[in-house]
């Protein structure tokens, strides 16, 4: 294993934009309670292979009202890292009408992150913004949207020019539901604006060219009151 | 109950949270025995036999350094260092003396055949140096060689420290702290500016290194209070630690007199062959020579 390896791993482990599935995409029933693990990240070429960044959380959604639903997570990964990791959102249905068969809606997500390490305490907050069109017949859900996350700070290290502040980063995803679970899976295209390439970690390129990123994702969620 | 069992798995993830991937970072390769020419390991370039060196120029040692015994080869006639111009270079992370031999080799040319000797050395955990490495391992191996170097005779205006990669770091940090011996001259290939660009440049996102890393390493920073005029090698395709910002932010931040050599279609182990090994040689040499 070589130290590209080994920071791709960590690196990936940071990327905070690609750190779950998005959490709720059509609000759930007003009073309702679910329990929602995530696995998954950018994809990076790693041990002559490619795999999905290991980043898991653990989050919590409720039911507000019907249009709105609430949630918490917390990342695993980052913990064990000692960063304290926590994105907490809101799901607002927008709009929701029959069609065929099935029905389809929009919903927006304003959510941010909250960062701060055990070891010296520094501590960074980032807002994001998620956009979801879906659409579902019965127990199947397709959605599609974008997520924007963005970066506040002017500067980096040694007074560096921060060269981007909004990252969007297009995403497909699709659920099953049963009665007890949701499970999902979800790909993003991260950041297809900025360059992957000439970076530590060695992220996927997609379609060949270092436009960005790709990150996969697992969602699991157990229905707790439903 | 079950509640009991996910709070004390998420508290013992907490209190147990203290993961650091630091030693993770370090790459070290051992041998028990040094091959240097005969060493049949997957190499950037090989030098042809007029970069031979004769078997009596080329002297193994070990010295100890901080209770553990860490090995170097010195190119060249260990009696003549009190007088003799030397090259010390800092090897970067992957690999061990006999990975960089060649690249020893070719500094022992600059300027003509054995005209500056050259020190080449494992930093503890590397080749046959005991130990584990480390950060503070790898200032303190340089800073035992430049002892050995001063024990011989050599002052600091008779010193070229040469880093490469990760070892830009020390060479840049006894550039620019007191220690032994205050190099005269520093050359920089490859540099990385610091621990926490590197974090922010590959997460996209302004995040404290704090957050995956505890390395303290700070080129950009120590680079200002340099007090040897610089030579910076970096290859424009450098993918692990691009020009932009890494290099480039070390160069800007040098107080000066320096010169930079941004080679063209380079990446971050192949400088020396894409810029043309006699290009190389003579650039080192200039340096020297003008400075």
């Amino acid at each position: 294993m070589n130290l590209k390896d080994i920071i791709a791993v960590l690196m990936g482990g940071i990327f905070l934009s690609a750190c779950s599935v998005t959490r709720v995409v059509e609000p759930i029933p007003q009073g309702k309670q679910e329990v929602q693990f995530s696995f998954g990240g950018p994809l990076i070429h790693l041990f002559g292979t490619t795999i999905p960044t290991p980043l898991t959380s653990l989050a919590y959604n409720y039911g507000c009202k019907d249009n709105l639903t609430l949630s918490g997570g917390l990342n695993l990964t980052s913990l064990a890292f000692g960063v304290i990791h926590l994105d907490l959102g809101a799901t607002y249905g927008l709009w929701q009408d029959s069609l065929n068969s099935g029905y389809a809606g929009l919903s927006i997500r304003p959510s941010f992150y909250l960062t701060t390490d055990i070891y010296q305490w520094q501590t960074r907050f980032f807002p994001q913004f998620d956009v979801m069109g879906y659409y579902r017949i019965k127990k199947h859900l397709v959605y599609a949207g974008l997520v924007n996350f963005f970066e506040l700070k002017r500067a980096r290290a040694h007074n560096l020019p921060q060269p981007k502040h909004w990252f969007w980063n297009p995403t497909i995803g699709y659920q099953f539901e049963s009665e007890k679970w949701r499970w999902q899976v979800e790909f993003r295209w991260l950041a297809p604006d900025v360059r992957s390439d000439y970076r530590v970690p060695d992220y996927v390129q997609p379609f060949g060219k270092p436009n960005g990123t790709i990150g996969f994702y697992i969602g699991i969620t157990r229905k707790i009151n439903w | 109950m079950r509640k009991i069992i996910f709070l004390g798995a998420l508290i013992g993830l907490i209190a147990f949270s203290c993961a650091r991937l630091d030693s993770f970072l370090f790459n070290p390769y051992k041998t028990d025995e040094y091959k240097l020419d005969a060493y049949d390991g997957k190499l950037q370039f090989r030098l042809g036999p007029e970069f031979d060196i004769p078997q009596d120029k080329i002297h193994l040692f070990s010295i100890s350094s901080q209770g553990y015994k860490i090995w170097g080869i010195y190119i060249g006639d260990t009696t003549t260092i009190s007088s003799d111009t030397v090259i010390l270079y800092c090897h970067g992370n992957t690999g061990h003396i006999d990975y960089y031999w060649q690249r020893a080799k070719l500094l022992a040319h600059v300027g003509g055949k054995l005209r500056y000797g050259v020190l080449i050395f494992d930093y503890r955990g590397y080749g046959k140096s005991e130990g584990e490495p480390s950060e503070e391992a790898i200032y303190e191996d340089t800073k035992a060689m430049m002892q050995w170097l001063k024990d011989k005779g050599l002052t600091g205006d008779r010193l070229v420290i040469y880093g490469y990669s990760m070892g830009t770091a020390p060479a840049t940090y006894w550039s620019s702290h007191d220690g032994p011996l205050t190099p005269r001259w520093l050359i920089l290939e490859a540099p990385f500016a610091s621990a926490e660009l590197m974090v922010q440049d590959g997460a996209y996102f302004v995040l404290p290194k704090q957050y995956v890393t505890d390395l303290e390493i700070n080129n950009a920073e120590w680079i200002k209070n340099a007090k040897a005029p610089l030579l910076l090698f970096h290859g424009t395709e450098d993918k692990l630690l691009a020009l932009d910002p890494h290099g480039k932010t070390v160069f800007d931040n040098h107080p000066g007199p320096k010169q930079a050599v941004f080679v063209e279609g380079a990446t971050h182990s192949d400088v020396p062959v894409i810029l043309g090994i006699e290009a190389y040689i003579s650039e080192i040499y200039n340096f020297i020579k003008s400075h």
